[in-house]
């Protein structure tokens, strides 16, 4: 088995599984809003008690620490061209977590996207 | 309900937003990168005890990174709460853009022919998801 490969895999899990709580919380975040405050202290007071939030913290959390576990593996240009699949997961687990549409600009933009990253890696 | 039916669209505030998110995230890792310098990380107390140190002038950079951090924290969710997951996240990729820019222009490297194309594949990237029309998520 590679192991940086199977690390980042697991890492980017995590990661995805975090910036889906940090959409689902920052959804519940419209429906608080009014104009009275600066923003910033809305969305601080919000941030500190909104339990989806947390969740998705310490999804990050595990993500960072698998993700470092990866990166000391040494193989710091392949650890970092896997990273780039990080678009993908997110666009397919915005797709069916939170209903997002995929359509054939945004997947052409993700894939360039994720192309130009691993381009950069191995060059 | 109405939500749901609601097509959220980028606007130039959010797409401002993106940039300022995209910059402060840059300049935090640069501070957080000069303010840490050549810290030995022996242990987890002597990294504590080094970066309570306030004598050191380079600490300071070390916390303002650090604060950086939590106020992007803040603004990604402003960002979140108002376009989808799977726009906002490649918008974020711009950082792949401003660095090695940044480094030609402040650092004066060189950058091979290579990374220019892939440069220019990111940002044809970035364009094509902006372009997307979205439909908003239910929450």
């Amino acid at each position: 088995m590679n192991k940086p490969l199977v690390l980042v895999f697991i890492a980017e899990c995590w990661i995805t599984v975090g910036q889906i709580c940090f959409k689902k919380g920052a959804n519940l975040l419209i429906t608080e809003e009014t104009n009275e405050k600066p923003w910033i202290a809305q969305v601080l007071r919000y941030v500190l008690r909104c339990p989806t939030l947390w969740m998705g913290s310490a999804a990050m959390l595990i993500g960072l620490l698998f993700w470092f576990a990866a990166l000391s593996t040494g193989d710091l240009n392949f650890v970092y061209l896997l990273g780039s699949i990080q678009y993908i997961f997110a666009l397919i687990a915005a797709h069916f977590f939170l209903h997002e549409r995929i359509n054939n600009t945004k997947l052409i933009g993700t894939l360039l996207i994720t192309l130009g990253i691993i381009l950069t890696a191995i060059s | 309900m109405e939500k749901i039916t609601k097509v959220k669209q980028l606007t130039l505030k959010i797409f401002l937003f993106l940039a300022v998110n995209d910059l402060l995230d840059t300049a935090a890792q640069l501070l957080i990168k000069k303010g840490l310098g050549l810290v030995a990380l022996n242990s987890v107390p002597s990294f504590f005890h080094h970066l309570s140190n306030f004598s050191n002038p380079h600490i300071f950079l070390f916390w303002i990174g650090l604060a950086i951090y939590l106020f992007n924290f803040l603004l990604w969710m402003k960002i979140l709460s108002k376009v989808d997951l799977s726009v906002a996240l490649p918008l974020a990729s711009s950082g792949y853009i401003l660095i090695p820019v940044a480094a030609v222009f402040f650092l004066h490297e060189h950058i091979k022919p290579m990374r220019w194309v892939s440069l220019v594949l990111i940002m044809l990237g970035i364009y094509f998801v902006s372009k997307s029309k979205t439909t908003g998520a239910k929450p």
